[in-house]
């Protein structure tokens, strides 16, 4: 994950990284998740959180982290993973049930699916899966794979 | 059943942003085939996109307050943070790589806002067809309206400043939290 996350850094531009996240933090988004009836997190990610960086940032990729990040560069707040999936509470969606909004790249929302135990690459208003992967090393990989070229 | 143009106009107006135009756009599904190579197209056409909207468009992302490190971004042709490429019309309803198709908006608070717009029409639509547990995402509703701004830049109502209320726009954006339209202005 370290190399694929170097290699993201490499080829998009202004990606920003945050403080690594604390256990309790993973903990408790978790148990906000369950109670919201989404999928808490797989724990490669929550891994990815705590070990490299709580939630990461740019134009074109965003990684969800358990907390609000104030931009005040660019006048906003970069929601954390319970705000970003407050969408899905209030419009009561289906098929996010037991799933969990995790980032986006450009078009692509990138959600993971508790059921399944997949990561999904999906068209974030049809839900149209793209792409499904075990890991989310191969999530990585993925979108490397989009701009490597 | 799909309802008139008016209540859409109305349900945008009341998710917070009553100054963005709607158009109404059909599925055809001989789209579908197009669209793989269409979604790999899309990724490389970012760079391109941000600098023809720098050079073309100035004047509208100093309209719709983007900050100077922002536009300073789009002219390297990076997409700034916080920025969102919207398709006008899907590529599954016929929708093209062409600049025309696309706008910028912000993302916070807009994107969340337009997708609402967005999921309302397919979530209803499938509950009507009961396509509730679709593996493969939902069915493509026959008909759909969706968000079609004049330009390229979304201009929103407000771009100074968060309002006292009296207008929808102030009135979500107040309630959503927002911080980007403060009087100093930038985002």
């Amino acid at each position: 994950m370290e190399k694929s996350l170097q290699t993201l850094k490499k080829i998009i531009h202004n990606l920003e990284f945050f403080a690594r996240a604390k256990v309790s933090q993973i903990d408790f988004t978790n148990a906000m998740l369950k109670n919201d009836k989404f999928s808490p997190m797989p724990d490669d990610y929550a891994m990815f959180l705590r070990e490299e960086s709580n939630g990461i940032v740019s134009g074109i990729l965003e990684f969800f982290g358990t907390e609000k990040v104030n931009r005040s560069d660019y006048n906003y707040n970069f929601p954390s993973i319970i705000e970003a999936n407050e969408i899905f509470k209030t419009t009561n969606n289906p098929l996010m049930e037991n799933s969990v909004l995790l980032g986006y790249n450009l078009l692509y929302a990138i959600i993971w699916n508790e059921s399944e135990k997949v990561y999904k690459i999906i068209h974030r208003n049809f839900f149209t899966p793209f792409k499904t992967f075990n890991k989310f090393n191969d999530v990585l990989q993925f979108v490397i794979s989009k701009y490597e070229a | 059943m799909l309802f008139s143009e008016n209540y859409y106009r109305d349900r945008i107006s009341k998710l917070g942003i009553p100054e963005m135009p709607i158009k109404k756009v059909v599925f055809n599904p001989d789209n579908l085939s197009k669209c793989e190579k269409l979604y790999n197209d899309f990724f490389k056409i970012s760079k391109k996109l941000m600098q023809f909207v720098y050079y073309n468009n100035f004047d509208d992302l100093i309209e719709a307050n983007f900050s100077n490190e922002s536009v300073m971004k789009m002219y390297e042709g990076i997409v700034p943070e916080n920025i969102d490429i919207y398709l006008k019309v899907p590529f599954e309803y016929g929708g093209t790589l062409d600049f025309s198709n696309m706008f910028l908006v912000k993302k916070r608070p807009f994107k969340e806002l337009i997708d609402n717009f967005i999921d309302e029409q397919v979530l209803s639509f499938n509950k009507e067809q009961q396509k509730f547990n679709c593996k493969n995402g939902y069915q493509y509703p026959t008909e759909l309206y969706v968000c079609n701004p004049k330009g390229i830049v979304f201009l929103p109502a407000l771009k100074g400043f968060a309002g006292a209320g009296g207008n929808t726009s102030a009135d979500i954006m107040t309630e959503i939290g927002s911080t980007m339209f403060s009087k100093s202005g930038g985002f």
